[in-house]
């Protein structure tokens, strides 16, 4: 019979004890009896909601009838899952009791009461129905899961206990002596061991025992070693605090003497318990050194510091070495010391660098003082050494002292420098504003740029102050010199005015001068204006006052000259005597200097240009015009030397000043009529006018009447030109005498090249063979001139009449040459008959024929014509004329073969 | 016109120019007379052709009168290098010749000379035809005798059917000789020999003339007479102006020597001929074919000594130099003649012996050589030699001699088409050639190969 769904429910949470207990024995269970109990749990919650659904529908309704239709179907499944779920967890127990027995001996060895009461427990009957089952094994369990907890207890805490231990072992060995811990891995590893298994329990109990036995065995070892690390360490840090102390720190002697003391309480007996106690009294000792050095380095430290905040240095600026770093918190003794030096060798830094800093702007001060561009050098020379003695001498507090002291000095003189170049500045601005008056930009050049007032060294600033200094210094002296060439250009204006006339000038040149010293004298800009803008002003009134002078001198000497000039009957021409009225006329008073300066030189003008450089030209003139016809005279062979030198010298006094003028002209007219002059010149005329007398009939003949008419007239007027007592004329005749028979040479000469030329053509045309003939000639010009024709006088008479001189002989060359010309054309009548038997003596020669045949054939063809001619010229030209156009005829053919 | 003693008398000589060659020649002659203005030594002339352009050319070129001139003939085109045509033209139209003669005045005079070329169609036959009715008119009808001289001109280089024509001329111009109507005295004159003269003495001009002419450079060209192509069977325009440009070339030269020879039978004043010279003493003391040598412009130069040995150069040099047809340095003439002209000083005829004896390395042995002394009266007048070698030795003729045997064994064959040529080209038969190259081969001893 089925059980009830309340029976089931109740068999159901007995079991569930049952699972909770054994989940308490066993720890974790496997999967099966957990899903099986749940399954079963599920199933009696479904049913029970269709028993809760059936109770509430009405007891005859379908749905009721269907519920517990399904709840009656459903039981026996979840009797069946029970019953399974039960048996999976009998299994369980047996397994677990199985192990237990295994473990029988060991639990008795360890426990034996728990033995005891293990053995008493029996596991129970599974028979019979779940009413009679399941009690029976919930009691079994209860019992079990009581003994299970006392057993598991003792043997966690055992281990537990062993595992402590063993860890305690392992640490002080390995601080002291290091341990392979793979030798050690359960205790090395675990903290403490929490685990239910009682079987698994009993093997860690195990195991630690043995490792225990394995530290044990290594306990002397480890106590040697323990020993020698102590005794060194307590060595080397008594060392360490003896380096301490010798770097000024002070550590109590007390604590050396401790250590000292722990050193003479290592036996070679000593146990482990020993020997770590006295490793602490040691540790104790060095935590105490530590503590002493740490706060003296701290202590030192601050003082650094305070002693840079007393001159406002941060230990961040930049000119400052970087501060060295912390001193770590659990630094030891020897991380102490090291700091301690490193802060000292810091300090050191610190001082360097201030003193660095401080020499820089000592320097930077220096160059300023050097410089001298500051007004209170002095003073700043004296702050600047005696702060360089300070800082070469002085210790860190002294050096930030100076440090603060210089630091401040150079702001404030950065502060005035700036200050006063700005005034420079200004000034320059004015200078460049007035100055353009006189001087234009580009001479003064650009003005520099203003400097700046932050982010500029001070180094910097004294530079461009100096610069600023030197250009303003520059500007005035530009200022200075434009107003000298200005000045200078007044002064010059009136120095171009001839000596003569300069004297009225001569005030306002001194004027001028003393101005021009006194600006090269002055310094100041302001000063050099004042002065120069005075004189500029004044030397208009000078100038005015100057002009006036001049006027009346020169007016004075010119009235006296032209007076004496037109009594000795020279005219005096319109345009000189407009110059003389318009000299009257000027007016000094003018508006500017330049016009006063432009009608003081128009004065001088007109006065010496325009008067008496008229009188001194025209002087000039006749002394040259009569210079030159001595001269010319002097080429005619007559003795001119006297009369020459006499010009010379008159021409030597030129130009004349207006005082001398009238006994210049006197000279002159004494020279025109020299009466032995007149003489010579008058014999030469007589002398050339017979030789072009002789000449006329000969042009006459040669077609040159024109010439022959104009010479005629010439000689017509020769009479009585020479019947003058100028030497002038007389001397004008005789040149055109001369000049003439010149020109009947050279026409004669013309008259040749002509004929010549006729003449050549002539021949030309009388023969054909005149090329030929030519080449003969020139082929052996002497030979030729002696047995044909004499053709070398011919031409030397016409190289003679191209150099002759004297008419007559020019006649002579002349008329010879036409008669040897005539004689010439005869021959080449006879020399063109001549040429004629050429062809019948070459009509065989072949020009073509190798060189020796072509000899050959000449040589025949000039003994066949000497055969023929007796006659020496006919056969000695023919030969010659063979040869010659033997030659051609062969140049000829050469071409044509080339062709 | 009648002859003073004041005025030069024209001569009792009648010039006719037969075919394109003759009247050219006459056109020239009578050009050159016109400007060099030379003493007429014709009375009259005519210039006859088968070919109208050929007149019409001839009466452009030389200004020569329509009355001057005659065409006649079957058609106006010429016969084409066959001579027979050019005969029988003459024979056929001989009323109209013989009329327009009449015209020009042609009778009472004593010769006449008859300039044509001995290789064309209508010269070449109608010269023999023409000396035959002019014998026939004068010695026949008026039973006067007259001279009639022929001035033939032989072809050029090559050209083969000119050869063959004057084979044919000379032949039947000697052979009318042995009928008394003949012509009296041939003068050959060899166009190779007359350019090759030119070239020599005149070779830059002649360049010249030819580079204008012919676009051609003779310096370049060796041998400029065999360059002149034939236009006897029908040339072209091309090689027509080619033949006359060396043609002009080459008649100037031969009228001088025609001028030359006729000049003993003019009178000129300040003239004189000694001894006294007729044309007809030519034909007279001559053989019927001579070969003229002109050399003009003498060089002899008395007062420079030697005159035998310079009149022997003269003498050499008009031989060798200056023969109108190439003879060489042993002619071997079987007569001569010569005229020596210029001023009294030169012209001497005490020179004679001196002449004669230099005559006689080219005559040949026993050969009668006729001088004649022309002296002017005026200062300068150029010295001149004329010699007329008769029958000398010319290698010339052999050439043609050849190239005319040539041209008809090339013809000639038992084919009767291919002996047809001989008929159609030149209107005779094979045999009547053949006679005639035999003719000619005989007369100068030559061997026919």
């Amino acid at each position: 019979m089925t059980a009830s769904l309340a029976e089931l429910r109740k068999h159901y949470s007995t079991l569930k004890d049952i699972n909770a207990k054994c989940r308490t024995i066993m720890g974790v269970l496997p999967s099966e009896p957990e899903t099986a109990l749940e399954d079963v749990g599920r199933e009696l919650v479904t049913l029970e909601g269709f028993d809760r659904d059936a109770k509430t529908s009405w007891s005859l309704s379908p749905k009721k009838r269907r519920l517990n239709k399904q709840i009656q179907e459903g039981l026996p499944q979840i009797e069946s899952n029970l019953s399974r779920a039960l048996q999976l967890h009998i299994g369980l127990l047996r397994t677990y009791m199985t192990e237990l027995e295994e473990l029988k001996a060991t639990i008795m060895t360890f426990d034996l009461k728990l033995g005891r009461d293990l053995n008493k427990l029996s596991f129970p009957s599974t028979q019979g129905g779940f009413s009679v089952v399941l009690p029976v094994l919930a009691r079994f369990v209860s019992n079990l899961e009581g003994i299970s907890k006392q057993l598991r207890d003792a043997l966690l805490k055992q281990t537990n206990d062993m595992l402590e231990q063993n860890r305690a072992l392992i640490k002080t060995y390995d601080r002291f002596v290091g341990i392979d811990t793979s030798d050690v891995s359960l205790s090395a590893e675990r903290e403490s061991i929490q685990v239910n298994n009682i079987t698994d329990l009993f093997e860690m109990r195990q195991t630690l025992r043995k490792e225990h036995e394995y530290l044990t065995s290594r306990r002397g070892e480890v106590v040697d070693t323990l020993r020698a690390k102590l005794e060194s360490s307590i060595e080397s840090t008594l060392s360490l605090l003896e380096t301490a102390r010798s770097l000024n720190l002070n550590v109590p002697m007390a604590i050396s003497t401790s250590l000292e003391a722990i050193k003479k309480q290592l036996k070679d007996d000593s146990s482990l318990t020993t020997l770590l106690g006295l490793v602490q009294q040691y540790d104790g000792q060095v935590l105490k050194a530590s503590s002493e050095i740490r706060s003296q380095i701290l202590e030192f430290e601050h003082g650094l510091n305070r002693t840079l905040a007393s001159a406002n240095i941060s230990n961040e600026a930049t000119f400052l070495p970087p501060p060295p770093p912390e001193i770590p918190k659990d630094a030891d003794l020897a991380t102490l010391i090291a700091s301690y030096e490193r802060l000292q060798a810091y300090k050191t830094n610190v001082e360097t660098a201030i003193r660095s800093e401080t020499m820089r702007i000592i320097d930077d001060l220096t160059r300023a003082v050097k410089r001298a561009v500051l007004p209170q050098t002095k003073e700043l020379d004296k702050f600047v050494k005696n702060s360089s003695k300070k800082v070469q001498k002085g210790d860190l507090k002294v050096l930030v002292k100076v440090y603060s002291e210089v630091a401040a000095r150079i702001i404030d003189e950065h502060g005035r420098l700036l200050a006063e170049i700005r005034t420079q500045e200004a000034l320059l601005t004015r200078i460049s504003e007035t100055a353009t008056t006189i001087l234009d930009k580009t001479t003064m050049g650009a003005a520099p740029a203003p400097v700046r007032s932050s982010d500029i060294t001070f180094t910097e600033l004294v530079e461009a102050f100096a610069r600023l200094s030197k250009h303003v210094e520059n500007r005035i002296d530009l200022f200075r010199k434009a107003w000298e060439r200005e000045l200078n250009a007044l002064l010059a204006e009136i120095q171009v005015i001839k000596p003569t006339y300069r004297e009225s000038f001569k005030t306002m040149e001194e004027f001028l001068e003393s101005a021009i010293t006194q600006i090269r004298a002055s310094k100041s800009f302001e000063e050099i204006e004042e002065v120069a803008r005075e004189a500029q002003g004044d030397a208009l009134y000078k100038a005015q006052d100057a002009i006036e002078n001049l006027k009346y001198r020169l007016d004075l000497k010119l009235r006296l000259a032209v007076s004496k000039l037109l009594g000795m009957n020279l005219t005096i021409p319109p345009e000189v005597q407009s110059a003389i009225q318009e000299l009257t006329t000027i007016v000094p008073a003018s508006e500017t200097y330049e016009e006063a300066i432009r009608k003081a030189h128009h004065v001088v003008e007109l006065f010496e240009k325009r008067i008496v450089g008229y009188f001194n030209q025209t002087l000039n003139e006749q002394i040259k015009a009569y210079s030159e016809l001595t001269s010319v005279a002097a080429t005619l062979g007559i003795n001119a030397d006297i009369y020459v030198k006499k010009c010379v010298k008159l021409q030597d006094k030129l130009p004349a000043t207006i005082e001398e003028l009238p006994d210049r002209f006197d000279e002159l007219r004494e020279l025109l009529t020299e009466a032995k002059l007149l003489k010579d010149l008058r014999a030469k005329a007589n002398e050339v006018w017979r030789n072009l007398n002789s000449v006329t009939d000969l042009l006459e003949r040669h077609g040159q009447a024109e010439i022959v008419i104009k010479l005629k007239e010439l000689l017509a007027r020769v009479p009585d030109a020479l019947e003058t007592e100028q030497v002038t004329t007389v001397l004008e005749i005789c040149m055109a005498l001369v000049e003439a028979q010149k020109s009947v040479i050279d026409i004669l000469r013309n008259m040749e090249q002509k004929t010549a030329k006729a003449f050549e053509g002539l021949l030309e045309n009388t023969t054909e063979y005149y090329s030929t003939i030519k080449r003969v000639y020139d082929a052996r010009p002497r030979e030729f001139s002696k047995i044909i024709f004499p053709m070398d006088t011919l031409s030397n008479l016409r190289e003679k009449l191209e150099t002759a001189n004297s008419l007559p002989e020019a006649i002579n060359i002349f008329t010879t040459i036409r008669d040897l010309e005539s004689q010439w054309l005869d021959k080449i009548k006879e020399l063109d008959e001549w040429h004629k038997a050429l062809r019948v003596f070459l009509a065989d020669y072949n020009p073509a024929a190798p060189k020796a045949e072509r000899n050959r054939q000449l040589n025949e063809i000039e003994k066949r014509i000497r055969e023929t001619y007796t006659r020496e010229d006919t056969a000695s030209y023919l030969v010659w004329a063979a040869r010659e156009l033997a030659a051609v005829m062969s140049e000829k053919s050469k071409k044509a073969k080339k062709k | 016109m009648e002859a003073t003693d004041d005025a030069p008398r024209i001569a009792e000589v009648f010039a006719i120019g037969i075919g394109e060659c003759g009247s050219n020649l006459v056109g020239a002659y009578l050009k050159q007379a016109r400007e060099r203005m030379l003493p007429p030594r014709i009375r009259g002339y005519l210039c006859i052709n088968t070919d109208r352009s050929d007149i019409l050319k001839l009466r452009h070129k030389y200004g020569i009168p329509k009355e001057n001139t005659l065409l006649y003939g079957a058609s106006d085109i010429g016969c084409g290098g066959n001579f027979t045509d050019g005969y029988n033209y003459v024979h056929d139209f001989k009323e109209v010749i013989m009329g327009q003669l009449t015209q020009l005045g042609f009778e009472g005079v004593s010769g006449f000379v008859i300039f044509t070329s001995s290789g064309g169609g209508t010269g070449c036959g109608g010269a023999p035809a023409l000396i035959e009715i002019l014998k026939e008119r004068f010695q026949e009808e008026e039973g006067r005798r007259i001279f009639v001289y022929v001035f033939t001109v032989l072809p050029f280089k090559d050209q083969t059917s000119e050869a063959l024509n004057t084979m044919w001329s000379l032949s039947k111009l000697l052979r009318g000789q042995l009928e008394d109507r003949g012509a009296d005295l041939v003068c050959l004159l060899s166009n190779r020999a007359m350019l090759r003269r030119i070239l020599a003495w005149r070779e830059g001009e002649v360049a010249d003339f030819l580079q204008r002419q012919l676009q051609i450079d003779v310096a370049k060209v060796t041998d400029v007479e065999g360059m002149v192509p034939s236009t006897v069977d029908g040339a072209d325009e091309i090689s027509k102006a080619q033949e006359s440009a060396f043609v002009e070339l080459v008649n100037p030269l031969a009228l001088r020597f025609v001028e030359h020879m006729l000049s003993p039978g003019v009178v000129e004043p300040g003239k004189e001929v000694f001894p006294t010279t007729d044309i007809a003493d030519y034909a007279r003391k001559l053989d019927p074919i001579v070969v003229p040598c002109l050399y003009t412009d003498v060089s002899l130069i008395p007062t420079a000594g030697n005159i035998p040995t310079q009149l022997k150069t003269m003498v050499k040099y008009a031989v060798e130099h200056c023969s109108f047809a190439e003879i060489g340095s042993e002619p071997g003439a079987s007569s001569a003649y010569y005229n020596f002209s210029g001023t009294r000083d030169y012209a001497r005829a005490e020179y004679d012996p001196h002449i004669k004896s230099a005559l006689r390395p080219y005559t040949a042995k026993g050969a009668a050589v006729t001088p004649c002394f022309i002296s002017y009266e005026e200062e300068v007048h150029p010295t001149d030699l004329l010699l007329l070698l008769g029958l000398p030795q010319i290698p010339e003729i052999a050439d043609l001699v050849n190239s005319a045997t040539e041209l008809v064994d090339l013809h000639a064959g038992p084919s009767p088409l291919r002996r047809g040529w001989f008929k159609k080209s030149k209107g005779v038969t094979e045999e009547v050639l053949r006679a005639a190259i035999r003719d000619v081969a005989e007369l100068f001893n030559l061997e026919l190969k």
